[in-house]
């Protein structure tokens, strides 16, 4: 099955082979190309051919070269085998209810109010209504790029009566028999009063290399409440795209944290859009990244109708020859008075060889409005590690004191107490594996 | 008698082209308390800084027994793990580290040092309640992140907190009185008196004389650029409260 692709594909380039595979991937579908996503994916497509896959000459993937990373070759993936997932699944579940997403398919659904895309969208769906509609290919390749190969994610629809538990979206790249690439497509509907929990985890199986384009779509309806926790804590051949486009009705909250410190390749793409009036979100994002680490966050917050506020702030701790990227859009649309936008970035940079590049980009059209960002970038400070040295702190104690404090700020944000427990975790240990090096 | 504890001779130090410190000899023994006066810019806090280890200063020339080691080539956390401590004039804060978890840190590595095993959880808590009641500190203090936030004289006072966690040979306590209010100056200097003991010497940096009358020290020393340039009993500080530095600073025209 694969092996027609695989012999031809050496000497293509990443579009040639990623429309190859395109090619393949609707001839698998065997006549199931109908219907909303079908439509979808044509566009996909379409506007992937038109756009092609961004280069660093791209403003926007200046720091980010997509290319060096599709040099792995990496393989749309087209088996599933799902008994990969259950020890995963044992990992998370404490959190929450584990829902295992394997090379971009729905193992199984498994709690009420949780569905599988696949087989959602094949009627004419109400639960799918919205999708393609918050994100949307036109002028997104990313976007563009996994709606070509839209077939599998995770459908969450919650109101008021929906259990509370924290929905564990838990992608799983299988790479034991080659490099792979996901496309996982997820949509989540809060309705009106609802309040939801959705954590997104990723975990690479296999010594490949496993690239995720994982987009979210997202609605929070009027007065809802809506939680994201992006955890990246994975190995150096977990590579992911991400694109999390969400948009607020009237009075709605979003607050999102992400955390990556464990990854190789990482690209983020939140968005929040502020569309109903008394709209409210919260971006945090913490960067630790060591060795040849890439983070790039690329957000925005979109204030598109007036009263809405907005709080952003991202952190970076950055060692070896590792590289942050943020770039912080904030859209202050014409009629979108009365918006009160903040937006700070710090950074630390721990060595000559790590760099950060941060960019906070405001772009206001309406008056009456409160707009401010910082921008830090920093050592840390000399006066706080004399301090604790002369309390008899070591060197390294007193960087992993004053490193985690600097960390916490952002996982404190975390509210479930078993997630912030195990980045906590995490963190502490990366600082301590520090200190006996 | 006893070996000193500390014994500075000749001490210069300087920042880029700027010799600070000219000349200090001073010598403490266990148990004593000397206190050191001076105007404003002469180099008490320099003085201080360099005992403790501070790498803005470099030392140009002289030495400094501490116990009778070298304590010129020790990292300032070995010099604190050998008992040298500072109350600073100017407390650090540090948002996101609680004073509880520092100081169980800093304890911790000082008892290591000292071949002693870390306290638990109990211990600690105990020790803490114990020793901030000596300071009259509120454990609400504890959860809260190192200085930050505190007033001034709430700074003053953690720095002697500290000074009863850690429990060091020889303490310099850097304007530890300004600041203060009355009862707060009375309250640091009770807590000095009471961790007073004859293997534990103070070097009591200071403008007023007043503080010296909660204090009272063995020794006052005036020190004016760079140099002590006199030295005396407690008396010194109330003639000195009583005529200014002018008629001491004669002293060092003298002598230079
Ligand atoms: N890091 C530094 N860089 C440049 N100059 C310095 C530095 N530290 C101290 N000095 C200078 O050295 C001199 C002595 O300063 P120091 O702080 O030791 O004085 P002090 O006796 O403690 O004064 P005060 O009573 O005002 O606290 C001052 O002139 C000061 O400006
Ligand atoms: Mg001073």
């Amino acid at each position: 099955m694969m092996t027609t692709l695989e012999q031809t594909s050496s000497n293509l380039s990443p579009l040639e082979r990623i429309y190859a595979e395109h090619r393949y991937f609707i001839e698998s579908l065997n006549g199931h190309n109908q219907g909303k996503l079908s439509h979808l994916r044509l566009r996909g497509i379409e506007e992937l051919q038109r756009l092609g896959i961004p280069t660093v000459r791209h403003e926007e993937w200046k720091y980010t070269n997509l290319y060096s990373l599709l040099a792995k070759q990496f393989a749309h993936a087209r088996w599933v085998d799902e008994s990969v997932a259950s020890h995963i699944v044992s990992q998370f579940s404490q959190w929450g209810t584990v829902v295992p997403v394997v090379n971009g398919r729905l193992v199984a659904s498994t709690a009420p109010g949780i569905f599988s895309l696949k087989e959602v969208a094949s009627s004419d769906n109400q639960l799918v209504q919205r999708l393609g509609t918050i994100a949307v290919s036109e002028g997104n390749a990313i976007v563009a790029w996994n709606t070509a190969f839209l077939e599998d994610g995770v459908v969450v629809r919650i109101d008021q009566h929906s259990p509370k538990d924290p929905i564990i979206i838990t992608s799983v790249l299988d790479t034991r028999q080659g490099n792979v690439m996901a496309h996982e497509r997820h949509l989540v509907e809060v309705a009106p009063g609802g309040s939801a929990t959705v954590v997104f985890v990723q975990r690479t199986v296999g010594d490949g290399e496993a690239l995720l384009n994982q987009v979210l779509e997202c609605w929070v309806g009027e007065n809802a409440q809506m939680l994201i926790l992006i955890v990246q804590d994975g190995t150096a051949n977990s590579h992911a795209i991400t694109t999390h486009e969400i948009e607020l009705a009237s009075n709605a909250r979003l607050q999102m944290v992400t955390v990556s410190i464990g990854g190789g390749f990482i690209r983020n793409m939140p968005a929040a859009r502020l569309v109903g009036e008394g709209a409210h979100a919260e971006l945090y994002g913490l960067t630790i990244a060591d060795g040849t680490m890439l983070v790039d966050h690329h957000t925005v917050v979109d204030h598109r109708v007036p009263s809405c506020t907005s709080n952003e702030l991202y952190k970076a701790i950055l060692d070896g020859r590792s590289m942050g990227v943020f770039n912080g859009k904030i859209f202050v649309r014409p009629n979108a008075q009365r918006t009160n936008a903040y937006q700070a970035n710090r950074s630390i940079v721990r060595s000559p060889r790590a760099t950060i590049n941060a960019k906070p980009q405001l772009e206001i059209f309406a008056n009456d409005v409160r707009c401010t960002h910082g921008c830090t970038v920093g050592r840390l400070d000399k006066e706080a590690m004399f301090y604790l040295r002369s309390r008899g702190l070591s060197p390294a104690e007193a960087e992993a004191l004053l490193l985690t404090a600097f960390a916490e700020e952002i996982t404190a944000q975390i509210p479930i107490e078993s997630i912030r427990a195990h980045v906590n975790a995490t963190i502490e240990h990366l600082f301590h594996a520090d200190e006996l090096a | 008698m006893k070996a000193p504890i500390l014994e500075i001779r000749n001490l210069h130090a300087r920042v880029g082209d700027n010799e600070i410190l000219r000349g200090v000899d001073l010598v403490v023994y266990p148990g004593e308390v000397h206190a050191i006066m001076g105007p404003n810019g002469s180099g008490k806090s320099t003085l201080a800084a360099v005992l403790a280890g501070r790498e803005d200063y470099e030392v140009t020339d002289g030495e400094v027994l501490f116990d009778g080691k070298n304590l010129l080539e020790l990292d300032p956390e070995e010099r604190a793990r050998e008992g040298l401590f500072l109350a600073f004039q100017y407390p650090v804060e540090i948002p996101g580290v609680s004073t509880a978890t520092f100081l169980k840190t800093a304890l911790n590595e000082l008892r290591k040092h000292r071949g002693l095993q870390p306290l638990d959880a109990m211990e600690f808590m105990n020790l803490m309640q114990q020793r901030a009641a000596l300071v009259k500190i509120d454990p609400a203090f504890f959860t809260r992140s190192v200085n930050e936030g505190f007033s001034g004289g709430e700074k003053k006072r953690n720095e002697i907190f500290q000074l009863a966690m850690l429990e060091p040979r020889l303490a310099i306590l850097d304007e530890t009185d300004s600041g203060l209010d009355i009862d707060a100056l009375r309250i640091v200097a009770d807590g000095v008196n009471a961790l007073r003991s004859p293997d534990r010497s103070f070097l009591v940096i200071t403008h007023y004389q007043r503080l010296l009358n909660y204090i009272v020290p063995d020794v006052v020393h005036v020190l004016y650029r760079g140099r002590i340039i006199k030295s005396g009993t407690k008396d010194l500080a109330l003639e000195l409260e009583a005529k200014g530095y002018d008629w001491v600073k004669e002293f060092a025209e003298v002598t230079a």
